[in-house]
Protein backbone atom coordinates (compact mmCIF):
# COMPACT_ATOMS: atom_id res chain seq x y z
CA UNK A 1 0.00 0.00 0.00
CA UNK A 2 1.24 3.28 -0.84
CA UNK A 3 0.38 6.81 0.70
CA UNK A 4 1.51 10.12 -0.13
CA UNK A 5 1.88 12.43 3.37
CA UNK A 6 2.76 16.29 3.04
CA UNK A 7 5.65 16.95 5.86
CA UNK A 8 4.32 19.51 8.43
CA UNK A 9 7.59 20.06 9.99
CA UNK A 10 8.55 23.15 7.91
CA UNK A 11 7.67 24.93 5.66
CA UNK A 12 8.91 23.23 2.29
CA UNK A 13 6.30 20.65 2.85
CA UNK A 14 7.84 17.79 1.33
CA UNK A 15 5.65 15.32 -0.81
CA UNK A 16 6.49 11.86 0.74
CA UNK A 17 5.66 8.52 -1.00
CA UNK A 18 5.11 5.98 1.95
CA UNK A 19 5.00 2.45 1.42
CA UNK A 20 4.56 -0.73 3.86
CA UNK A 21 7.46 -3.01 2.81
CA UNK A 22 6.11 -5.74 5.69
CA UNK A 23 3.70 -5.02 8.35
CA UNK A 24 5.07 -2.20 10.54
CA UNK A 25 7.75 -1.67 8.04
CA UNK A 26 8.05 1.49 6.04
CA UNK A 27 10.18 3.11 3.24
CA UNK A 28 10.10 6.73 2.71
CA UNK A 29 10.50 8.65 -0.87
CA UNK A 30 10.72 12.38 -1.25
CA UNK A 31 11.64 13.50 2.16
CA UNK A 32 14.42 16.05 1.99
CA UNK A 33 15.21 15.82 5.52
CA UNK A 34 15.24 12.48 8.05
CA UNK A 35 12.27 14.54 10.22
CA UNK A 36 10.15 14.02 7.10
CA UNK A 37 10.47 10.25 7.76
CA UNK A 38 9.41 10.63 11.12
CA UNK A 39 6.45 13.22 10.63
CA UNK A 40 5.54 10.20 7.99
CA UNK A 41 5.70 7.54 10.58
CA UNK A 42 3.48 9.29 12.97
CA UNK A 43 0.78 10.41 10.39
CA UNK A 44 0.52 6.98 9.17
CA UNK A 45 0.51 4.97 12.43
CA UNK A 46 -1.24 7.50 14.35
CA UNK A 47 -1.54 10.78 14.07
CA UNK A 48 -3.12 13.86 16.32
CA UNK A 49 -4.15 16.81 16.22
CA UNK A 50 -4.68 20.00 18.46
CA UNK A 51 -8.44 20.68 18.62
CA UNK A 52 -9.66 24.19 19.96
CA UNK A 53 -13.46 24.91 20.59
CA UNK A 54 -15.35 26.88 22.95
CA UNK A 55 -18.14 25.46 25.64
CA UNK A 56 -20.56 27.45 27.08
CA UNK A 57 -20.82 29.65 30.55
CA UNK A 58 -23.25 30.61 32.96
CA UNK A 59 -22.42 34.21 32.32
CA UNK A 60 -24.60 36.13 29.52
CA UNK A 61 -21.30 38.85 29.14
CA UNK A 62 -18.98 36.17 27.89
CA UNK A 63 -21.84 33.09 26.97
CA UNK A 64 -18.81 30.61 25.48
CA UNK A 65 -15.16 30.36 26.06
CA UNK A 66 -12.53 28.53 24.20
CA UNK A 67 -10.64 26.08 25.21
CA UNK A 68 -7.86 23.41 23.40
CA UNK A 69 -5.80 20.09 24.36
CA UNK A 70 -2.67 20.84 25.92
CA UNK A 71 -1.18 18.27 23.43
CA UNK A 72 -2.15 16.62 20.42
CA UNK A 73 -4.89 14.14 20.31
CA UNK A 74 -4.90 10.89 17.89
CA UNK A 75 -7.48 12.09 15.87
CA UNK A 76 -9.49 9.53 16.61
CA UNK A 77 -10.42 10.67 19.84
CA UNK A 78 -11.18 14.25 18.50
CA UNK A 79 -15.71 13.51 17.41
CA UNK A 80 -15.77 11.96 20.75
CA UNK A 81 -13.94 14.94 22.84
CA UNK A 82 -16.04 17.44 21.01
CA UNK A 83 -19.38 15.59 21.96
CA UNK A 84 -18.47 16.00 25.54
CA UNK A 85 -16.80 19.56 24.92
CA UNK A 86 -20.50 20.55 24.07
CA UNK A 87 -22.49 19.04 26.87
CA UNK A 88 -19.52 21.01 29.61
CA UNK A 89 -20.95 24.28 31.02
CA UNK A 90 -17.87 26.54 33.31
CA UNK A 91 -18.29 29.01 35.35
CA UNK A 92 -17.03 32.26 35.36
CA UNK A 93 -14.82 33.87 36.68
CA UNK A 94 -12.48 31.90 35.28
CA UNK A 95 -8.18 31.96 34.55
CA UNK A 96 -6.67 30.75 31.51
CA UNK A 97 -4.85 27.35 31.58
CA UNK A 98 -7.45 26.24 33.69
CA UNK A 99 -7.35 22.53 33.69
CA UNK A 100 -11.55 21.15 32.38
CA UNK A 101 -11.24 18.12 31.59
CA UNK A 102 -8.32 16.04 32.56
CA UNK A 103 -6.72 12.95 30.73
CA UNK A 104 -9.58 12.44 28.17
CA UNK A 105 -9.97 8.80 28.03
CA UNK A 106 -6.64 7.60 29.13
CA UNK A 107 -4.95 9.76 26.25
CA UNK A 108 -2.74 11.66 28.76
CA UNK A 109 -4.33 14.98 26.76
CA UNK A 110 -6.30 17.69 29.05
CA UNK A 111 -8.02 20.34 27.97
CA UNK A 112 -7.40 23.93 29.17
CA UNK A 113 -9.01 27.25 29.10
CA UNK A 114 -7.25 29.91 26.38
CA UNK A 115 -9.01 32.85 27.80
CA UNK A 116 -9.54 34.94 31.12
CA UNK A 117 -12.70 36.06 31.89
CA UNK A 118 -12.95 39.07 33.54
CA UNK A 119 -9.31 39.98 32.68
CA UNK A 120 -8.66 40.42 36.64
CA UNK A 121 -9.38 37.37 37.91
CA UNK A 122 -5.95 36.12 37.23
CA UNK B 1 -17.28 67.28 25.40
CA UNK B 2 -14.45 66.29 27.33
CA UNK B 3 -10.78 66.44 26.42
CA UNK B 4 -7.91 64.78 27.14
CA UNK B 5 -4.17 65.30 26.45
CA UNK B 6 -1.42 62.38 25.66
CA UNK B 7 1.99 62.44 24.66
CA UNK B 8 0.87 59.27 22.45
CA UNK B 9 -2.67 57.88 21.51
CA UNK B 10 -3.05 54.48 19.68
CA UNK B 11 -6.10 53.68 17.59
CA UNK B 12 -7.00 50.19 17.64
CA UNK B 13 -6.35 47.89 20.78
CA UNK B 14 -5.82 44.69 18.45
CA UNK B 15 -2.11 43.02 18.04
CA UNK B 16 -0.36 45.74 16.62
CA UNK B 17 -2.17 48.92 19.04
CA UNK B 18 -1.10 46.73 21.97
CA UNK B 19 2.53 45.90 21.59
CA UNK B 20 3.25 49.56 19.96
CA UNK B 21 0.94 51.11 23.46
CA UNK B 22 3.03 49.16 25.91
CA UNK B 23 6.43 49.78 24.58
CA UNK B 24 5.79 53.21 24.26
CA UNK B 25 3.85 53.60 27.79
CA UNK B 26 7.33 51.68 29.17
CA UNK B 27 9.88 54.20 27.91
CA UNK B 28 7.56 56.48 30.08
CA UNK B 29 5.35 58.42 27.57
CA UNK B 30 1.93 58.97 28.64
CA UNK B 31 0.03 56.66 26.47
CA UNK B 32 -4.09 55.96 25.85
CA UNK B 33 -4.96 53.53 23.46
CA UNK B 34 -8.62 53.32 21.76
CA UNK B 35 -10.62 50.90 20.49
CA UNK B 36 -14.50 50.39 19.31
CA UNK B 37 -14.96 46.74 20.66
CA UNK B 38 -15.47 46.29 24.56
CA UNK B 39 -12.58 44.28 24.75
CA UNK B 40 -8.94 44.09 24.29
CA UNK B 41 -7.22 41.68 21.77
CA UNK B 42 -9.05 42.89 18.06
CA UNK B 43 -9.44 39.46 16.15
CA UNK B 44 -7.47 37.46 17.97
CA UNK B 45 -10.36 36.46 20.86
CA UNK B 46 -12.01 34.91 17.94
CA UNK B 47 -8.72 33.49 16.47
CA UNK B 48 -9.00 29.95 18.92
CA UNK B 49 -6.70 27.92 17.11
CA UNK B 50 -3.17 27.32 17.43
CA UNK B 51 -0.10 28.35 16.04
CA UNK B 52 0.37 31.97 17.25
CA UNK B 53 3.63 33.04 18.89
CA UNK B 54 5.82 31.02 17.67
CA UNK B 55 8.42 33.51 16.30
CA UNK B 56 7.73 36.15 19.15
CA UNK B 57 7.61 33.46 22.53
CA UNK B 58 9.15 30.72 20.94
CA UNK B 59 5.65 28.68 21.87
CA UNK B 60 2.21 27.99 19.92
CA UNK B 61 -0.34 29.46 21.51
CA UNK B 62 -4.13 29.91 20.47
CA UNK B 63 -5.33 33.33 19.70
CA UNK B 64 -7.02 34.30 23.03
CA UNK B 65 -3.80 33.46 24.38
CA UNK B 66 -1.34 35.62 22.11
CA UNK B 67 -3.39 38.33 23.14
CA UNK B 68 -3.41 37.46 26.81
CA UNK B 69 0.25 37.95 27.01
CA UNK B 70 0.01 41.85 26.33
CA UNK B 71 -3.77 42.63 27.70
CA UNK B 72 -2.45 41.25 30.91
CA UNK B 73 0.23 44.02 31.09
CA UNK B 74 -1.57 46.37 29.41
CA UNK B 75 -4.25 46.29 32.32
CA UNK B 76 -0.91 46.57 34.91
CA UNK B 77 0.54 48.88 33.16
CA UNK B 78 -0.28 53.15 33.39
CA UNK B 79 -1.83 52.97 29.63
CA UNK B 80 -5.26 54.63 29.86
CA UNK B 81 -7.57 52.14 27.80
CA UNK B 82 -10.68 53.34 26.33
CA UNK B 83 -13.18 51.00 25.21
CA UNK B 84 -16.38 50.91 23.27
CA UNK B 85 -15.08 54.09 21.77
CA UNK B 86 -14.84 54.79 17.73
CA UNK B 87 -12.15 57.46 16.55
CA UNK B 88 -14.20 59.20 13.90
CA UNK B 89 -11.34 61.94 12.29
CA UNK B 90 -8.26 63.77 13.00
CA UNK B 91 -6.61 66.79 12.88
CA UNK B 92 -2.72 65.84 12.36
CA UNK B 93 -1.31 68.64 10.04
CA UNK B 94 -0.16 70.40 13.47
CA UNK B 95 1.88 69.90 16.16
CA UNK B 96 -0.22 68.88 19.22
CA UNK B 97 -2.80 66.74 17.34
CA UNK B 98 -6.23 66.25 17.74
CA UNK B 99 -8.83 62.66 17.54
CA UNK B 100 -12.30 63.19 17.87
CA UNK B 101 -13.97 60.09 19.30
CA UNK B 102 -17.48 58.74 20.02
CA UNK B 103 -17.80 56.43 23.21
CA UNK B 104 -20.43 54.98 24.92
CA UNK B 105 -19.08 56.31 27.98
CA UNK B 106 -17.62 59.59 27.32
CA UNK B 107 -19.98 60.71 25.14
CA UNK B 108 -18.06 62.72 22.52
CA UNK B 109 -14.69 62.83 24.01
CA UNK B 110 -11.06 64.76 22.09
CA UNK B 111 -7.73 63.33 22.68
CA UNK B 112 -4.81 65.73 22.21
CA UNK B 113 -1.40 64.12 21.75
CA UNK B 114 1.87 64.82 20.81
CA UNK B 115 2.51 61.47 18.42
CA UNK B 116 -0.57 59.47 16.71
CA UNK B 117 0.46 55.62 16.08
CA UNK B 118 -2.70 54.36 13.43
CA UNK B 119 -3.49 50.30 14.25
CA UNK B 120 -6.63 49.90 12.65
CA UNK B 121 -5.97 46.63 11.45
CA UNK B 122 -7.93 45.91 8.03
CA UNK B 123 -11.33 43.96 7.23
CA UNK B 124 -12.48 41.88 5.00
CA UNK B 125 -12.79 41.77 1.22
CA UNK B 126 -16.86 40.65 0.50
CA UNK B 127 -19.26 39.85 -1.84
CA UNK B 128 -19.33 42.84 -3.25
CA UNK B 129 -15.60 43.11 -3.94
CA UNK B 130 -16.37 40.20 -6.33
CA UNK B 131 -19.46 41.30 -8.38
CA UNK B 132 -20.96 37.64 -7.78
CA UNK B 133 -24.53 37.55 -10.08
CA UNK B 134 -27.46 36.43 -8.29
CA UNK B 135 -29.54 37.05 -5.47
CA UNK B 136 -29.53 38.21 -2.36
CA UNK B 137 -30.69 35.96 0.52
CA UNK B 138 -29.50 35.85 4.15
CA UNK B 139 -26.70 33.16 4.42
CA UNK B 140 -23.89 35.12 2.67
CA UNK B 141 -21.23 35.59 5.29
CA UNK B 142 -17.52 36.38 5.38
CA UNK B 143 -15.07 34.00 7.32
CA UNK B 144 -14.35 36.02 9.80
CA UNK B 145 -17.67 37.03 10.68
CA UNK B 146 -18.45 33.21 10.98
CA UNK B 147 -15.53 33.06 13.04
CA UNK B 148 -16.98 35.84 15.72
CA UNK B 149 -20.39 34.66 15.44
CA UNK B 150 -19.57 30.60 16.27
CA UNK B 151 -15.91 31.48 18.81
CA UNK B 152 -17.43 34.78 20.59
CA UNK B 153 -21.11 34.82 20.46
CA UNK B 154 -22.10 30.84 20.06
CA UNK B 155 -23.94 30.93 16.87
CA UNK B 156 -23.98 28.25 13.75
CA UNK B 157 -24.17 30.44 10.72
CA UNK B 158 -25.28 27.02 8.59
CA UNK B 159 -25.64 23.86 8.06
CA UNK B 160 -24.50 23.04 4.73
CA UNK B 161 -21.34 25.42 3.46
CA UNK B 162 -19.53 26.62 0.61
CA UNK B 163 -16.75 28.31 0.45
CA UNK B 164 -15.67 31.09 -1.64
CA UNK B 165 -11.33 31.57 -1.36
CA UNK B 166 -8.41 29.55 0.28
CA UNK B 167 -7.22 31.78 2.12
CA UNK B 168 -5.90 31.00 5.68
CA UNK B 169 -9.07 32.27 7.48
CA UNK B 170 -11.51 30.40 4.90
CA UNK B 171 -9.25 26.94 5.71
CA UNK B 172 -9.43 27.36 9.67
CA UNK B 173 -13.21 27.77 8.99
CA UNK B 174 -13.40 25.00 7.33
CA UNK B 175 -12.16 22.88 9.90
CA UNK B 176 -13.96 24.59 12.53
CA UNK B 177 -17.87 24.54 11.05
CA UNK B 178 -16.90 20.60 10.42
CA UNK B 179 -16.02 20.51 14.24
CA UNK B 180 -18.98 22.06 15.02
CA UNK B 181 -21.03 19.61 12.94
CA UNK B 182 -22.06 21.67 9.55
CA UNK B 183 -20.89 20.05 6.34
CA UNK B 184 -18.51 21.96 4.14
CA UNK B 185 -19.40 20.96 0.97
CA UNK B 186 -16.26 22.48 -0.81
CA UNK B 187 -13.49 25.22 -1.08
CA UNK B 188 -13.42 27.13 -4.81
CA UNK B 189 -10.39 29.14 -5.00
CA UNK B 190 -9.73 31.14 -8.69
CA UNK B 191 -5.68 30.74 -8.76
CA UNK B 192 -4.46 27.48 -9.60
CA UNK B 193 -2.66 26.82 -6.56
CA UNK B 194 -4.28 27.78 -2.64
CA UNK B 195 -4.30 31.00 -0.92
CA UNK B 196 -3.32 29.60 2.44
CA UNK B 197 -0.82 27.65 4.14
CA UNK B 198 0.05 24.19 3.29
CA UNK B 199 -0.70 23.24 7.00
CA UNK B 200 -3.80 24.36 6.89
CA UNK B 201 -4.44 23.19 3.71
CA UNK B 202 -3.66 19.24 5.04
CA UNK B 203 -4.77 19.54 8.10
CA UNK B 204 -8.41 21.98 7.94
CA UNK B 205 -9.47 20.63 4.21
CA UNK B 206 -7.63 17.10 3.22
CA UNK B 207 -7.99 15.58 7.20
CA UNK B 208 -12.12 15.96 6.58
CA UNK B 209 -11.85 15.23 2.22
CA UNK B 210 -13.14 18.50 1.80
CA UNK B 211 -13.06 19.20 -2.03
CA UNK B 212 -11.02 21.99 -2.94
CA UNK B 213 -11.52 23.34 -6.52
CA UNK B 214 -8.79 25.30 -7.97
CA UNK B 215 -9.05 27.66 -10.71
CA UNK B 216 -12.83 27.47 -10.18
CA UNK B 217 -15.26 30.77 -9.18
CA UNK B 218 -18.99 30.74 -8.35
CA UNK B 219 -21.10 32.45 -11.27
CA UNK B 220 -24.06 32.58 -9.14
CA UNK B 221 -26.05 32.41 -6.26
CA UNK B 222 -29.43 31.08 -5.64
CA UNK B 223 -32.18 31.28 -3.54
CA UNK B 224 -35.27 33.30 -2.56
CA UNK B 225 -34.65 34.19 1.38
CA UNK B 226 -31.94 32.00 2.11
CA UNK B 227 -28.78 30.98 0.01
CA UNK B 228 -30.22 27.08 -1.88
CA UNK B 229 -27.33 26.75 -4.36
CA UNK B 230 -24.32 27.89 -6.05
CA UNK B 231 -23.18 27.47 -9.40
CA UNK B 232 -19.63 26.57 -9.82
CA UNK B 233 -17.63 26.82 -12.96
CA UNK B 234 -13.90 26.28 -14.12
CA UNK B 235 -11.78 28.79 -15.93
CA UNK B 236 -9.68 27.53 -18.64
CA UNK B 237 -6.94 29.77 -19.83
CA UNK B 238 -8.80 32.42 -17.38
CA UNK B 239 -12.53 32.33 -19.14
CA UNK B 240 -15.32 30.80 -17.48
CA UNK B 241 -16.20 27.81 -19.11
CA UNK B 242 -19.93 28.05 -19.32
CA UNK B 243 -19.94 24.89 -20.53
CA UNK B 244 -18.83 23.09 -17.30
CA UNK B 245 -21.03 24.36 -14.87
CA UNK B 246 -22.11 22.27 -12.02
CA UNK B 247 -24.56 23.40 -9.04
CA UNK B 248 -23.37 22.97 -5.83
CA UNK B 249 -26.70 23.00 -2.93
CA UNK B 250 -26.00 24.64 0.05
CA UNK B 251 -27.25 27.39 2.74
CA UNK B 252 -24.34 29.54 3.57
CA UNK B 253 -21.67 30.77 1.54
CA UNK B 254 -18.34 31.81 3.20
CA UNK B 255 -15.83 34.50 1.80
CA UNK B 256 -12.53 34.09 2.37
CA UNK B 257 -10.91 36.52 -0.43
CA UNK B 258 -8.48 39.01 1.27
CA UNK B 259 -8.27 41.76 3.36
CA UNK B 260 -7.98 45.19 2.84
CA UNK B 261 -6.14 47.88 5.45
CA UNK B 262 -9.22 49.61 6.96
CA UNK B 263 -7.62 53.45 6.01
CA UNK B 264 -10.73 55.60 5.98
CA UNK B 265 -9.53 57.96 8.96
CA UNK B 266 -6.11 58.00 7.33
CA UNK B 267 -7.69 58.99 4.22
CA UNK B 268 -9.85 61.88 5.37
CA UNK B 269 -7.07 63.61 7.78
CA UNK B 270 -5.16 63.95 4.15
CA UNK B 271 -2.61 61.53 4.76
CA UNK B 272 -0.95 60.47 1.56
CA UNK B 273 -1.51 56.25 1.00
CA UNK B 274 0.42 53.39 -1.11
CA UNK B 275 -2.48 52.15 -4.25
CA UNK B 276 -0.50 48.74 -3.60
CA UNK B 277 -0.42 47.82 0.17
CA UNK B 278 -3.61 49.81 -0.02
CA UNK B 279 -2.04 51.84 3.67
CA UNK B 280 -0.45 54.61 4.31
CA UNK B 281 3.22 55.50 2.26
CA UNK B 282 5.64 55.52 5.03
CA UNK B 283 9.26 56.90 5.83
CA UNK B 284 11.72 54.22 7.55
CA UNK B 285 10.54 55.04 10.65
CA UNK B 286 7.33 54.03 9.90
CA UNK B 287 6.17 57.48 9.91
CA UNK B 288 3.21 58.73 7.29
CA UNK B 289 2.95 61.76 5.28
CA UNK B 290 2.26 63.60 8.11
CA UNK B 291 4.42 64.25 10.75
CA UNK B 292 3.90 62.95 13.84
CA UNK B 293 1.27 60.15 12.97
CA UNK B 294 3.00 56.46 12.53
CA UNK B 295 1.27 53.08 11.43
CA UNK B 296 1.74 49.74 12.12
CA UNK B 297 0.30 46.41 11.40
CA UNK B 298 -2.32 45.48 8.94
CA UNK B 299 -3.57 49.00 8.83
CA UNK B 300 -0.65 49.52 7.51
CA UNK B 301 -0.07 46.22 4.79
CA UNK B 302 -1.80 42.99 5.54
CA UNK B 303 0.59 40.52 7.40
CA UNK B 304 -0.02 36.66 7.13
CA UNK B 305 1.55 36.44 10.98
CA UNK B 306 0.81 37.99 14.26
CA UNK B 307 3.92 37.60 15.22
CA UNK B 308 5.15 40.25 12.58
CA UNK B 309 2.47 42.31 13.76
CA UNK B 310 3.58 42.69 16.90
CA UNK B 311 7.26 43.02 16.01
CA UNK B 312 6.36 46.04 13.61
CA UNK B 313 4.40 47.92 15.97
CA UNK B 314 7.01 47.64 18.75
CA UNK B 315 9.49 48.75 16.13
CA UNK B 316 7.26 51.91 15.09
CA UNK B 317 6.87 52.67 19.33
CA UNK B 318 10.67 53.50 19.45
CA UNK B 319 10.60 55.50 16.25
CA UNK B 320 7.48 57.15 18.34
CA UNK B 321 9.71 57.56 21.33
CA UNK B 322 12.52 58.93 19.26
CA UNK B 323 10.70 61.58 17.39
CA UNK B 324 8.92 62.74 20.40
CA UNK B 325 12.54 62.84 21.99
CA UNK B 326 13.85 65.09 19.09
CA UNK B 327 16.27 62.47 17.81
CA UNK B 328 15.05 61.78 14.35
CA UNK B 329 13.80 64.87 13.19
CA UNK B 330 15.71 65.80 10.66
CA UNK B 331 17.14 62.10 9.11
CA UNK B 332 17.88 61.79 5.73
CA UNK B 333 16.15 59.71 3.35
CA UNK B 334 16.31 57.80 0.64
CA UNK B 335 14.04 56.56 -1.86
CA UNK B 336 12.54 52.77 -1.54
CA UNK B 337 11.84 51.58 -5.90
CA UNK B 338 9.52 48.45 -6.46
CA UNK B 339 11.32 46.21 -9.59
CA UNK B 340 10.72 43.26 -11.23
CA UNK B 341 8.88 40.62 -9.81
CA UNK B 342 7.55 42.11 -6.38
CA UNK B 343 4.45 43.51 -5.58
CA UNK B 344 5.48 46.05 -2.73
CA UNK B 345 7.98 46.51 -0.49
CA UNK B 346 7.72 48.68 2.69
CA UNK B 347 9.23 50.74 4.21
CA UNK B 348 9.27 53.39 1.30
CA UNK B 349 12.29 54.80 2.42
CA UNK B 350 15.45 54.02 4.11
CA UNK B 351 18.47 55.78 5.95
CA UNK B 352 22.05 55.34 6.49
CA UNK B 353 23.60 54.58 9.66
CA UNK B 354 20.90 52.00 10.84
CA UNK B 355 19.72 48.79 10.15
CA UNK B 356 17.17 48.58 7.20
CA UNK B 357 14.50 46.23 7.68
CA UNK B 358 12.12 45.50 5.06
CA UNK B 359 8.73 43.70 4.15
CA UNK B 360 7.65 42.52 1.15
CA UNK B 361 5.54 40.27 -1.49
CA UNK B 362 6.58 38.32 -4.49
CA UNK B 363 3.82 38.73 -7.07
CA UNK B 364 5.33 35.42 -8.73
CA UNK B 365 5.42 31.91 -7.25
CA UNK B 366 8.80 30.39 -7.68
CA UNK B 367 10.87 27.59 -5.87
CA UNK B 368 13.77 29.50 -6.10
CA UNK B 369 14.55 33.11 -6.84
CA UNK B 370 17.01 35.73 -5.58
CA UNK B 371 16.16 39.03 -4.27
CA UNK B 372 18.52 41.72 -5.66
CA UNK B 373 19.22 44.96 -4.23
CA UNK B 374 20.83 47.85 -6.04
CA UNK B 375 21.59 51.54 -4.95
CA UNK B 376 21.74 53.61 -7.63
CA UNK B 377 22.09 51.06 -10.58
CA UNK B 378 25.25 49.38 -8.21
CA UNK B 379 24.52 46.04 -6.53
CA UNK B 380 24.58 45.84 -2.57
CA UNK B 381 22.87 42.68 -1.62
CA UNK B 382 21.52 39.70 -3.27
CA UNK B 383 19.90 37.30 -1.13
CA UNK B 384 18.78 33.72 -2.29
CA UNK B 385 14.79 32.51 -1.19
CA UNK B 386 14.05 28.56 -1.29
CA UNK B 387 9.90 29.60 -2.14
CA UNK B 388 8.46 32.57 -3.11
CA UNK B 389 4.25 32.97 -3.46
CA UNK B 390 1.85 36.01 -3.05
CA UNK B 391 0.61 34.59 0.39
CA UNK B 392 3.93 34.64 1.69
CA UNK B 393 5.23 37.96 3.30
CA UNK B 394 9.39 37.92 3.46
CA UNK B 395 11.95 39.94 4.78
CA UNK B 396 15.12 41.32 4.02
CA UNK B 397 17.43 43.29 6.58
CA UNK B 398 20.14 45.70 4.96
CA UNK B 399 22.92 46.07 7.39
CA UNK B 400 24.57 49.94 7.45
CA UNK B 401 27.81 48.84 5.60
CA UNK B 402 25.39 47.72 2.82
CA UNK B 403 24.62 51.22 1.77
CA UNK B 404 26.94 54.11 0.90
CA UNK B 405 25.92 57.97 0.98
CA UNK B 406 25.70 59.36 -2.25
CA UNK B 407 23.15 62.46 -2.30
CA UNK B 408 22.12 63.46 -5.63
CA UNK B 409 19.62 67.03 -5.25
CA UNK B 410 19.60 66.94 -1.77
CA UNK B 411 18.25 63.14 -1.32
CA UNK B 412 20.01 59.63 -1.06
CA UNK B 413 20.65 57.64 -4.29
CA UNK B 414 17.53 55.81 -4.63
CA UNK B 415 17.46 51.84 -3.91
CA UNK B 416 15.98 49.37 -6.00
CA UNK B 417 14.24 45.89 -4.71
CA UNK B 418 13.70 43.39 -7.73
CA UNK B 419 12.79 39.53 -8.10
CA UNK B 420 15.09 37.76 -10.58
Amino acid sequence: MEQEIICLSCPNGCHIQVREVKPGTYSYQGAKCERGEIYAYEEITDPKRIVTAVIATNSDEMPYIPVKTDKPIPKKFIKPLLKKLYTQKVDIPVSAGKIIIENFENTGVNVVITRSFPIHSS
Amino acid sequence: MQEKNYDVIVIGAGAAGMASALKSAEQGLKTAVVDREPYLGGILPQCIHNGFGIHLFKEELTGPEFAERFIQRIVRSDIDVFLNTTATSMAVHQPIKQVNLCSSEYGVLQINARAIVLAMGCRERNRGNLGIPGTRPAGIFTAGLAQRLINIDGYLPGRRVVIVGSGDIGLIMARRLTWTGAEVLCVVEILPYPSGLTRNIVQCLNDYNIPLYLSHVVTRIEGKDRVEAVEITPLENGVPNYSKTFKVECDTLLFSVGLIPENELTQSAGIKMNPETGGPLVDTRLMTSAEGVFACGNVLHVHDLVDWVSDEAQRCATEVVNYLQGKTEKVLQGKVIVGSNLKYVLPNRYRLGKKNRFSMRSLVVRDKATLVVRQGGKLVRQVTLRHVKPAEMFHVELKPEDLVEVVDNGELLPIEFSLE
